[in-house]
């Protein structure tokens, strides 16, 4: 299967590489789009000495951590973002016909160019903030990978959810509620306690945008690390079991061609 | 005029084609300024109310649902449809019909823009109605001023749009050229943050660029804030702006036509 995967991937890249132009434009993308977005707290920064006892870096790393997992999720699992149209035009019906996991097929579809750059950006830019920090050791290091995992586990969840949704809705194959959800993950570029209840409860457990960046910079700022670190593994673990049973379950609801 | 506004009514009925779809992009941009709205009070109070950058907190909370509403006039799938016309080679038809192509295109997110303006503004009114307390009511003076203004800045904005579609016709893919332009206007037109806020070498550098007339002079004539210009030189760089992408347009269009081939033409 993974060699299937990894196959598929390399194809992806080739394709795009042979079009030099459009493969660096979608680069350059990626890291403006999160360039331009990081300097939204460096102007609010150079006006507040901190946001509710959070220092300019830590917001930086929250930040560099979505840009890994949302990064990541574009390059592994870009296939997601396909869906609506693939339900739309009828084009499961391929899909459903190959011995193959439909959930793997989507999964392992195309790649996410600027995804790369975003996925770049964003290791480098969590290599500086954990530097400028002072917390550059190996026990760190561990720690961010174990996070990049459980983030683009949660990440690939609430895309696939989000994307899922189009078998329920007659949308025209453009749904606009998958990135409805991602505008809700822009708030979780700040710390949640500065938000309202109500947003800090979607924050944390029905769009856990916060388990991507806040909690695992609590957990490197020595916050109730053991508490958080098992709430991580155990949204992870949950969303992914709960993603991939909606996803089948709207397979149910799919019609085929004349949707 | 009659044609432009032939097309103007097909774009809108094309929108509401799909009623679902048509009401979820109406309402996503509203997640997004609920989230700034958020975040901003949240910033203010953890201030004491104090305020940011020489911003008062009314000026703010009146500053971003009327940017908001200036930013959001156009959906990612209106903004893109040029470019994706001509990736799928459906730009053909644009190319046959006895419309300037410039003309379609401002026509056509013209109809997108009544109807998401409509809505927009409509949400601003409601908000101003209902928390009035908390925003700065403009004079009929600034108001009278904000309209013309307003109406320059949608029509720039369609330029920049219709200009960088064009560049599609060099590549592979659209999504490349439409999220760098995304993230340039959104960040430097004073959308996420007012331009008011940037610190002086980056403000700086930011009026030398046709995106603050977009959204941040706008919304600072309405507000009776300074201009970095006066009100003349504000309309006068906003046309300059206008016919500058015009001229692109021309420029870049004309290149394009030279090399075009129509499959069986």
């Amino acid at each position: 299967m993974i060699k299937i995967y990894l196959k598929m991937k390399e194809q992806y890249i080739k394709t795009e590489m042979e079009y030099t132009f459009n493969f660096w434009m979608m680069l350059i993308s990626g890291v403006l789009t999160r360039l331009l977005a990081m300097a939204v707290p460096f102007v609010i920064y150079g006006s507040l000495p901190d946001i509710a006892g959070w220092k300019e870096n830590e917001i930086y790393l929250i930040m560099a951590l979505l840009s890994v997992s949302d990064g990541a999720c574009s390059v592994f699992f870009e296939g997601i973002w396909r869906i609506p149209e693939m339900v739309f035009h009828g084009e499961l019906d391929n899909v459903l016909a190959r011995p193959i996991s439909p959930l793997f097929q989507i999964l392992s579809h195309g790649l996410g160019l600027q995804g790369l750059a975003v996925l770049s950006f964003g290791i480098v830019m969590m290599f500086v903030c954990i530097a400028s920090l002072g917390r550059f050791n190996p026990g760190t290091l561990a720690l961010c990978a174990l996070f990049v995992v459980c983030g683009t586990a949660i990440c690939m969840s609430i895309y696939l959810i989000g994307n899922s949704l189009a078998f329920w809705f007659d949308t025209g194959g453009r749904t606009t509620l998958p990135y409805a959800i991602v505008k809700l993950g822009d708030y979780a570029k700040y710390p949640a306690g500065i938000y309202p209840l109500f947003v800090r409860f979607i924050l944390m457990f029905l769009i856990p945008f916060s388990f991507i960046g806040e909690i695992p910079v609590r957990i490197l700022r020595g916050e109730s690390t053991l508490m958080y670190g098992a709430g991580l593994v155990a949204v992870s673990a949950v969303f992914v079991a709960a993603s991939r049973a909606f996803f089948y379950r709207g397979i149910r609801k799919y019609e085929s061609m004349g949707m | 005029m009659r044609k432009f506004l032939t097309l103007t009514g097909i774009s809108i009925q094309k929108l509401m084609y799909y009623k679902t779809s048509f009401l979820l992009n109406l309402i996503t941009p509203f997640i997004e300024l609920a989230g700034q709205f958020l975040l901003w009070n949240a910033l203010y109070g953890l201030q004491g109310g104090s305020p940011i950058g020489g911003m008062a907190r009314r000026e703010m909370l009146t500053y971003i649902p009327v940017a908001f509403a200036l930013n959001n006039l156009l959906s990612w799938t209106t903004e893109n449809a040029l470019s994706r016309e001509i990736r799928n080679g459906t730009v053909v038809a644009r190319c046959i019909r006895p419309v300037s192509f410039i003309s379609q295109a401002v026509a056509e997110m013209s109809g997108a823009a009544i109807v998401q303006g409509a809505v927009n503004f409509s949400v601003v009114a409601v908000l101003f109605a209902f928390f009035h307390k908390s925003f700065v009511f403009p004079g009929p003076g600034a108001a009278a001023v904000f309209v013309p203004c307003m109406l320059l800045s949608v029509l720039l904005r369609i330029l920049v749009i219709e200009v960088f579609s064009l560049l599609c016709f060099f590549t592979t893919g659209h999504l490349g050229i439409s999220w760098t332009r995304n993230a340039l206007c959104n960040f430097f037109s004073g959308a996420l943050i007012p331009v008011s806020l940037f610190p002086g070498w980056l403000a700086g550098l930011t009026y030398m660029t046709p995106f603050p007339y977009m959204v941040q002079i706008p919304v600072a004539v309405l507000l009776g804030r300074e201009l970095p210009a006066g009100l003349f030189w504000t309309f006068f760089l906003q046309i300059f702006w206008i016919g500058i992408f015009l001229l692109l347009h021309f420029c870049i269009f004309r290149r394009i036509r030279r090399n075009m081939n129509i499959a069986g033409g």
